[in-house]
């Protein structure tokens, strides 16, 4: 039998993985644009790999409950059933060491913050709160720009209303790396990372901090330059309506 | 029958949760973080080049 044995293609799991992703994006769009919910328990019933589908409910992360924050529509039971037990079948890392697992770690805490609004019972681990320190480390304001701009862009999901704590707080701390990063990834055609830190833009702008670039602007140079994905549209429908800009 | 009665999988592979974790801090989900433009290493020495083919010369008649 050994012989017959496969190796999982570590490559084909990031593409079904990405392809998910983009679906559950898609939906969360959807509600963000007007549709009642996201319908992440009938995804699951739509014959996809469940495994593959609860992989990228962890992968989209706090923004499935973009609905609920920006728009205060109530998050369906099976949704949030859904989003919990993509924790139990990816559970999170018990003791985050590196600089990825500690960004992993915020996104998670995330996620169990925003579930905690729920009846839904918040898995193990998802709400445990990483220490502040690993925040600073994170963000701290010895790194370089281009780090700590990276770094941001991985954080995005925690540039939603409701979420705060010292990520957060950093980033509003941060504004001249942000828009030196947002720069820099627009000229490079980035468009990907320039939507996530776009986001956080749009997220301090909404809290009444000074902006050093107009994040209206770069919304509707992103969508008419680069708009493309479904993820990327989602961060650009988030920064819209953080923004009160009308729908595009 | 509830959502959680109708999952099969407990826990995810340990590829498949590599797999997450990978994307989850890749800052593009699934696409190479390649840097966009292309490094010229000898960037001034090309610029030195003359690119334009040679204007032809004025014809005497």
């Amino acid at each position: 039998m050994e012989g017959l044995l496969v190796p999982v293609n570590v490559e084909r799991l990031q593409v079904s993985l990405a392809d998910a992703a983009a679906e559950v994006a898609d939906r969360v769009l959807g509600a963000v644009g007007g549709a009642e919910d996201i319908g992440l328990a009938d995804y699951v019933h739509t014959g996809a790999d469940t495994t593959t589908v609860l992989g990228a409910v962890r992968l989209i992360g706090a923004d499935v409950f973009a609905p609920h924050v920006l728009l205060g529509r109530p998050v369906h039971r099976d949704d949030a059933a859904v989003v919990a037990r993509s924790f139990t079948v990816y559970p999170p890392t018990p003791q985050p060491t590196t600089r990825q697992q500690h960004v992993t770690a915020w996104r998670d805490w995330a996620v169990g913050r925003l579930l905690a609004r729920t009846d839904e019972t918040s898995p193990a681990g998802s709400d445990a709160a990483p220490t502040p320190e690993t925040a600073a480390a994170l963000l701290d304001g010895a790194k370089t720009w281009q780090e700590w701009s990276a770094t941001a862009a991985q954080l995005s999901p925690l540039a939603l209303p409701g979420v705060g704590g010292p990520i957060v707080a950093a980033v509003f701390a941060g504004m001249r790396p942000l828009a030196r990063g947002v720069t820099r990834a627009v000229l490079r055609r980035d468009f990907v990372t320039a939507a996530r830190l776009i986001r956080w833009m749009a997220l301090s702008s909404s809290n009444g901090v000074r902006q050093p670039l107009d994040p209206v602007l770069l919304v509707e140079r992103i969508r008419l330059y680069g708009g493309t994905g479904s993820r990327l549209a989602l961060d650009l429908a988030i920064s819209r309506v953080l923004l009160r800009m009308e729908p595009a | 029958m509830s959502v959680q009665h109708t999952f099969l999988p407990m826990v995810a592979a340990a590829d498949e949760q590599s797999a997450v974790e990978a994307l989850m801090v890749e800052p593009e989900a699934g696409v190479s973080d390649a840097p966009r433009y292309v490094e010229i290493p000898q960037a001034l020495a090309l610029l030195k080049l003359k690119l334009s083919p040679p204007l032809p010369e004025d014809s005497k008649h």
